[in-house]
């Protein structure tokens, strides 16, 4: 095993084709764990922490405490039988988009129309990659969420697309987030 | 543009986007923490003829009055 360092944290490093590896810390204080793993497969990862606090966030949960998070919106007021209309977004180069949520809504834009269905029909369209990997439709609205995120990788153009499928003019809506690192 | 430039480099949390009759779109980006917004109208968004036609910055902060009421009940806590 290698020396502690100066400030005393210690290395480990550990290469072998197969192992099981048990590891047991007591401290008054611990700044950090950082822990990375390269294996082809990992069996099962059991960690018992007995601690006073211990913040643990979910993938999505921790970026928005990174200040990653991104959240997507449209408006689009008084739009024609089958018309659709987009919110456009391009990945910055380096990063990744990925989003965990989508959502449209649809209202009639004449209030005599109200009382009446107000179809409408969302997708999420990678136009660099021509995919589609998500459509929702709905009466007045729909929204789904996604727990293996929806990635869109750097300099691909993203749509959020929504549709009135009404048969009258409808104010359409549109919203997604996720976060992007 | 600096609203523009920061649309190209995901430097936000926060967009909208509004469709205008004339096809151009306002643009609204917002960042944690920072208090403000950066609202700009482009013509032909991602297209080879992209133009800004307008860019304001909007403080986001509340009306003086209620910031002085913050102010007049922190006081009053000590």
């Amino acid at each position: 095993m290698p020396q502690d360092h100066e400030d005393g944290t210690q290395p480990v490093i550990i290469m072998r084709a197969d192992m099981t590896l048990c590891v047991d810390v007591t401290a008054q204080t611990i700044g950090a764990i950082d822990i990375n793993i390269s294996a082809q497969s990992v069996g099962a990862i059991t960690i018992d922490i007995e601690a006073q606090s211990v913040g643990v966030y979910l993938k999505p949960d921790w970026e928005v405490r990174e200040g990653h998070q991104k959240t997507f919106r449209g408006f689009f007021p008084n739009q024609g039988i089958s018309t659709s209309q987009q919110v456009q977004y391009t990945v910055p180069a380096g990063k990744t988009l990925y989003i965990v949520y989508f959502a449209i809504a649809s209202h009639a834009a004449d209030s005599a129309n109200r009382n009446e269905n107000q179809i409408c029909r969302g997708s999420l369209r990678d136009v660099t990659a021509d995919e589609i990997p998500v459509t929702i439709g709905g009466n007045g609205g729909a929204a789904i969420t996604f727990p293996p995120p929806v990635e869109f990788p750097a300099e691909h153009i993203v749509n959020f697309i929504v549709f009135n499928g009404a048969n009258h003019n409808c104010n359409i809506y549109v919203s997604a987030g996720g976060y992007e690192i | 543009m600096e609203g523009l430039d920061r649309l190209y480099r995901g430097d936000f949390n926060d967009m909208s986007q509004e469709r205008q009759p004339d096809g151009s779109v306002i643009i609204t980006l917002s960042k944690r923490g920072e208090h403000k917004s950066f609202r700009f109208r482009v013509r032909d968004l991602y297209g080879p003829d992209e133009t800004v036609l307008e860019e304001e910055v909007i403080e986001a902060k509340p009306p003086k009055h209620i910031q002085d009421r913050m102010k007049e009940a922190k006081e009053h806590g000590r």
